[in-house]
C-alpha cells in the first residue's frame, strides 16, 4: 500500500514537474516585464526620465511588492548570471 | 559471457547507483556536511517569486529537464572512434569522480551563499578577473553552440529528410500547443494531450512527405529561424517547445533505455581502436587529454554549473535533496549517454555495412572495420560520410525499437533524429537570447564611447552578429573541429566552477585530510587536461582564424586562472552572505 | 458650456484686465464665469470685489472666483498621502506634515493641481468659462500635461496589461501563489478587472482625454495677450508654437497697452486676428472703468 502510495507521489512530482517546465521562461520574462514597470514608476530615483509626479504618487498606494521586488532585485544586481540561468539550455 | 547491451545497460545502472551510494553519500556527509536542520535559502528567503521550494521529485525533473539537452548525445557518438570501453569509461568515471562532483558542490555552495550563481560566487572566492573571465568564456560557448548545433541539425535534415518535416510540423505543433496552453488556457493535460497527439501526426506526416533540401539552404533557413524565434514573446514558440522536448526527452529516454536492456543484443564494436584514434580535423588525437573535449554533457559540463546554481540552488527545499538533484541529476545524463554509446556498439556494425557501397565511394572498405586500428583511423570519416553526425545513432536507435518493441526502424530512427534536432532547435533560440543579453554585458564594461555602445547595444545588431557567425563558422568550419572547440570552452567553465567549489570547500568549510582533495584534485587535473588540450589543438589540428583566435584567446585566459586560482589558495574567504 | 476662453501670456502684460473686461461683455450673451488660477491673484483687485475659493457674482450674469492653488494642492497631497499611509503599515513614513510640505515643490505637483481645478471647471454649469492664467511658462506646462501624461499612461498600462496577461498564464496552469513580503501575504492582482494599478491608469486616461479633448476642440478658445514690446513678441511666439505642436492654437492676439503701430505691432498682426487695446490714462480699476473698457473689446 506504502509503495502504491509512493509510486503515486512520483508521478504526482512528475507532473508537477512538467507543470513547472510549462511556464520557466514565462516566468523569468514576467519578471523583466516587472522590473521594467517599476523602472519606469520610480526612474526619477537614479535620473532616468520619469512619468509626471501624480501619476507616480497616486499608483504609489499599490505597488508596495513592487517596491520590494525593485529592491531586492537591485540587491542582486551583481549577480545577473543568477537571473537568467533558467534560459541555459544546452 | 557474451557482453550484450543488457549487460553494459544493467551494469551502468549498477555503476552509477552503487558509486550514489557510497561515493555520492560520502561526499554529502563528510565535504559539504549536508543538515536537514540548516534552512536553504528557498525556506528563509522565501517571497514567492525566485525564492520557492520545490519538491525533490519536482525540482529533479525540472533540473535534469534543463541540463539534458543535445549534447549527451553528439559527443558519444563521435568519441566510438577510441572504442565503445573507452567511451563509456569516461561517461562511467568521468561523470561520477568529477562531472557529477561538479554539479552537486556547485548547487550546494550556491546554497550556502543564498542563492548566488557560480560565477559571483568564483569572484568573491578567487578574483573578479575570474569572475570576468567566466562570462567571456559564456560568450565564446554560446557562439560555438551554434555553429555545432546548426551542423547537426543540417546534417540530421539532409540525411533524414523525414525528419525535416517533422520538425518544421513540430514547430507548427508547439505554436499550437503554445496558444491553447498560454493564451485559450484551456489547461495543462488538454493540451499536454494535444501536444502529444500533433507530435505523432508530425512523426506521421514526415514519413509521408520528406522534405529534402541541400544543406546551403537549411543554414540560410535556420539563419532566419534564429532571428525570428529569439525575437519572438517566450510564450508563442519557446516555451511550449521546452515543455513538448521535456515530453520527448522522457519517453527516448525510458523507452530506449528499456528496449536496451531487453533486447540483449550482442556487441560488435571493438572495445579499444588505439590511444589517438582520428577524431579532431582529421588528426590523431589522443584520448587523453581530448575526451573531455569530445565528450562534454553526459560527463562533464560547465553549463550544469550555471543551471544548478542560477535557478535549482533558489528552490532546493532541504539540503539533503541536494545529493538527488545535483549529483543524480548529472548522473541521468550519464546514463543518456550511456545509451548511446551502448546502441551504437550494438548495431553500428551493422549499419556501416549497410552502407558499404557509399563507403567504398569514398574510399572506405567496410570490411576493414573490424580492425580495431583501421576503425580508429576511418571511423569518423565513415560516420560523417554515411549516416552524418547523429544518424548513426538515431539508426542504431531504431534498430534497437525494432528488435524489442518489433517497429520498423525507421520509426525510431525518425523519432531519435527528431528528438536530437528539437532539443539542438531549442538551444539555437535560447542560446541566440543569452548571446544578446552576454554580448551588451560586455560591450557595457569594455567600450567607453557612448555613441558606439548604443550602436552596439542595439538587440537586432547584437542577435544577428551572434546568429551570422555561428551559422558563418558552422557553414564554412570543419565540425569535427568546432565540437571539441565547444567542448573546451564549457569545460574551461566547469574548471572555474570545480576550483571554485574547491576553494570553497578548502577554505570556507574547513574540510581537513583527504577528503578536500576530492575536489582540488579533479579541478586541478581538469584544469591541466583542457590546458593541454587547447595547446594541443593550437600546436597539432591548427584550426581556422577565427577558431584559432578564440583558442588562443582561452589559453591566455587558463593561465590567468590558475596564476589566480593559486593565490586564492592562501586568502581568506568570506562566508556566506549574511541576510 | 458653449465656450472656454483662456487667456495666457507673460507676466504683467495686463492678462487679468483683459480677461475681466471680456468677462463682462459675454455676461450680456450667456451665464459666465470668471476663474483665476494665477497664483498671484489680481482679479478681485480689478473688478474691486473681494473674492474668494467659491464663485461670487460681481455683476448680473457674472461669476467670479479666485482658486487657491495652494489649498487644493494640499488637499490633493494629504489625500493621497493617506492613502499610501494605509497601504504600507509596515513601512515607518515619520513625520508626514513634513513629507507633504515637500512633496507641494516636486516637479510637476503645481502644475497638476491646476489641471485638476481646470477639469472641475470645465465641468461647471455655465455658458462661459473665462479662465485668467498664470504666467506662460507654468501655463504652458499645463496645458500639455494633459498630452505627455496620456503618452505615459499609454506606455504603462501596455506593460501591466503585458504583465497580467502572463501572470494570467502561470496562474491558470501553476494554481494561484501568494507571494510573501516581510512575513506579510499578498495575493497579486492578476485580471484587469481586479487590478487597482490599471483602473488608476484608466481613470486617469479618462480624465487626460477629457481635458485635452476640449483644448483641442472648437468650444475652446485660447487668446494671448501680449504688449507692443519684443520681449513680449518672443515669448508669444514661442508659446504659439510649443501649443501648436500639441494641437492647440491661439485664436485671438490681444495686443494690451497698445501706443501706435510700429515694427513689434507690425509682426503681432502677421501672427493672427488682432485686438488692440489702447493704453490708458491709468490701469482700469474697479467694475465702471472695467465696462469701460469691456466696451472696446469685439469678442
Amino acid at each position: 500500500m506504502r509503495l502504491l502510495n509512493n509510486i503515486l507521489k512520483f508521478f504526482e512530482g512528475v507532473q508537477e514537474g512538467f507543470k513547472s517546465k510549462s511556464v520557466e521562461f514565462i516566468r523569468v520574462e514576467k519578471r523583466e516585464l516587472e522590473n521594467v514597470f517599476s523602472l519606469l514608476l520610480f526612474g526619477s530615483y537614479i535620473g532616468m526620465p520619469a512619468p509626471p509626479t501624480f501619476l507616480s504618487l497616486e499608483l504609489l498606494p499599490y505597488v508596495a511588492r513592487e517596491l520590494y521586488v525593485l529592491g531586492t532585485t537591485a540587491e542582486r544586481s551583481d549577480d545577473p548570471l543568477g537571473q537568467i540561468a533558467e534560459f541555459f539550455e544546452i | 559471457m557474451v557482453l550484450t547491451t543488457s549487460v553494459i545497460i544493467g551494469l551502468g545502472l549498477v555503476v552509477y547507483i552503487v558509486l550514489y551510494l557510497t561515493y555520492g553519500k560520502k561526499l554529502e556527509k563528510e565535504i559539504v556536511k549536508a543538515d536537514s536542520s540548516r534552512e536553504t535559502p528557498a525556506k528563509r528567503l522565501y517571497d514567492g517569486i525566485d525564492f520557492v521550494p520545490a519538491e525533490r521529485p519536482v525540482l529533479f525533473g525540472h533540473h535534469f529537464a534543463s541540463i539534458a539537452g543535445a549534447a549527451p548525445i553528439v559527443g558519444p557518438v563521435l568519441a566510438m572512434a577510441w572504442g565503445w570501453l573507452m567511451g563509456l569509461a569516461w561517461i562511467w568515471l568521468g561523470n561520477v569522480l568529477i562531472g557529477a562532483v561538479h554539479d552537486y558542490l556547485s548547487l550546494m555552495a550556491s546554497v550556502r551563499y543564498d542563492g548566488r550563481s557560480i560565477q559571483w560566487i568564483s569572484g568573491k572566492v578567487m578574483s573578479r578577473r575570474t569572475s570576468l573571465t567566466f562570462q567571456l568564456f559564456i560568450y565564446f560557448v554560446l557562439i560555438l553552440v551554434v555553429a555545432a548545433f546548426a551542423a547537426v541539425i543540417t546534417s540530421i535534415f539532409v540525411k533524414t529528410p523525414e525528419v525535416s518535416t517533422a520538425s518544421i510540423l513540430f514547430i507548427v505543433s508547439a505554436l499550437i500547443v503554445g496558444y491553447l496552453m498560454y493564451r485559450v488556457r484551456i489547461g495543462t493535460i488538454p493540451s499536454t494531450a494535444i501536444g502529444i497527439i500533433l507530435l505523432v501526426i508530425s512523426i506521421w506526416l514526415g514519413f509521408q512527405y520528406p522534405l529534402s533540401l541541400t544543406a546551403t539552404q537549411w543554414y540560410g533557413i535556420l539563419f532566419v529561424y534564429i532571428i525570428i524565434a529569439a525575437s519572438l514573446p517566450v510564450w508563442i514558440l519557446l516555451q511550449p517547445r521546452d515543455y513538448l522536448n521535456a515530453w520527448l526527452l522522457w519517453f527516448g529516454l525510458l523507452a530506449g533505455g528499456l528496449a536496451f536492456l531487453l533486447v540483449n543484443k550482442e556487441i560488435t564494436w571493438p572495445a579499444y581502436t588505439m590511444f589517438s584514434a582520428t577524431v579532431v580535423g582529421g588528426k590523431a588525437s589522443p584520448f587523453w587529454p581530448v575526451i573531455p573535449l569530445v565528450i562534454a554533457c553526459g560527463s562533464l559540463s560547465g553549463f550544469h554549473s550555471i543551471v544548478a546554481s542560477g535557478t535549482t540552488s533558489k528552490q532546493l527545499a532541504n539540503e539533503l535533496h541536494g545529493l538527488t538533484i545535483g549529483y543524480g541529476g548529472m548522473l541521468t545524463e550519464g546514463f543518456l549517454s550511456t545509451l548511446v554509446v551502448t546502441s551504437i556498439a550494438a548495431y553500428g556494425m551493422t549499419l556501416l555495412s549497410q552502407a558499404a557501397s557509399k563507403l567504398a565511394a569514398a574510399g572506405i572498405e567496410v570490411a576493414k572495420l573490424t580492425d580495431p586500428q583501421y576503425m580508429g583511423t576511418h571511423y569518423v570519416a565513415a560516420m560523417l560520410k554515411s549516416f552524418g553526425k547523429v544518424g548513426i545513432f538515431a539508426n542504431s536507435y531504431g534498430m534497437g525499437w525494432h528488435d524489442a518493441y518489433g517497429v520498423d526502424v525507421k520509426i525510431g530512427a525518425v523519432f531519435a533524429g527528431l528528438w536530437v534536432s528539437a532539443f539542438a532547435l531549442t538551444t539555437l533560440d535560447t542560446t541566440n537570447r543569452l548571446a544578446r543579453f552576454t554580448w551588451s554585458e560586455i560591450v557595457e564594461e569594455v567600450v567607453s564611447s557612448e555613441s558606439a555602445k548604443s550602436v552596439l547595444t542595439n538587440r537586432w545588431l547584437a542577435s544577428v552578429v551572434a546568429a551570422a557567425i555561428g551559422i558563418g563558422l558552422a557553414m564554412t568550419g570543419n565540425w569535427t573541429i568546432i565540437w571539441p572547440a565547444f567542448g573546451g570552452a564549457n569545460q574551461m567553465l566547469a574548471a572555474i566552477a570545480l576550483m571554485t567549489a574547491g576553494l570553497w570547500v578548502r577554505n570556507v568549510l574547513k574540510v581537513k585530510g583527504v577528503m578536500r582533495y576530492l575536489v582540488v584534485v579533479p579541478a586541478l587535473f581538469l584544469w591541466v587536461t583542457v590546458t593541454l588540450a587547447y595547446i594541443w589543438f593550437i600546436v597539432i589540428v591548427g584550426p581556422s582564424p577565427p577558431v584559432l583566435t578564440l583558442v588562443v584567446i582561452e589559453l591566455l585566459l587558463a593561465i590567468l586562472l590558475i596564476y589566480e586560482f593559486a593565490a586564492a589558495v592562501r586568502r581568506e574567504i568570506p562566508e556566506a552572505v549574511p541576510t | 458650456m458653449e465656450r472656454v476662453y483662456i487667456f495666457i501670456g507673460k507676466g504683467g502684460v495686463g492678462k487679468t484686465t483683459c480677461s475681466a473686461a471680456v468677462a463682462l461683455k459675454l455676461a450680456q450673451k450667456g451665464k459666465t464665469l470668471i476663474a483665476s488660477l494665477d497664483p498671484a491673484h489680481n482679479l478681485g483687485d480689478v473688478y474691486g470685489v473681494k473674492l474668494s475659493g467659491k464663485p461670487k457674482e460681481v455683476s448680473s450674469n457674472l461669476h467670479a472666483v479666485e482658486v487657491d492653488v495652494d489649498e487644493l494642492t494640499k488637499r490633493y497631497l494629504t489625500r493621497t498621502v493617506n492613502k499610501i499611509k494605509g497601504m504600507y503599515t509596515y513601512l515607518k513614513v515619520l513625520n508626514l506634515d513634513k513629507y507633504i510640505e515637500s512633496l507641494k515643490y516636486s516637479p510637476g505637483i503645481e502644475e497638476y493641481s491646476i489641471l485638476e481645478s481646470l477639469i472641475d471647471l470645465f465641468s461647471a454649469d455655465y455658458d462661459y468659462i473665462i479662465l485668467d492664467m498664470p504666467p506662460t511658462g507654468l501655463t504652458v506646462k499645463v496645458l500639455t500635461l494633459p498630452h505627455t501624461t496620456l503618452l505615459w499612461i499609454e506606455k504603462l498600462a501596455k506593460l501591466r496589461k503585458d504583465i497580467l496577461a502572463r501572470r494570467m498564464t502561470i496562474e491558470s496552469i501553476s494554481g494561484k501563489k501568494c507571494v510573501v513580503i516581510d512575513g506579510k501575504k499578498i495575493e497579486l492582482p492578476v485580471s484587469e478587472e481586479e487590478d487597482p494599478i490599471l483602473k488608476e491608469l484608466n481613470q486617469k486616461e479618462e480624465q487626460m482625454d477629457f481635458v485635452k479633448s476640449i483644448l483641442t476642440g472648437k468650444k475652446c478658445s485660447i487668446i494671448l495677450v501680449m504688449n507692443p514690446e519684443a520681449l513680449s513678441l518672443f515669448e508669444g511666439e514661442r508659446a504659439i508654437k510649443t501649443l501648436r505642436n500639441f494641437g492647440m492654437n491661439v485664436s485671438k492676439v490681444i495686443i494690451n497697452k497698445f501706443v501706435e503701430d510700429n515694427e513689434v505691432t507690425k509682426k503681432i498682426i502677421q501672427i493672427g486676428p488682432t485686438l488692440k487695446i489702447p493704453l490708458l490714462e491709468r490701469e482700469p480699476r474697479g467694475m465702471d472703468e472695467l465696462i469701460k473698457v469691456s466696451q472696446m473689446v469685439e469678442i
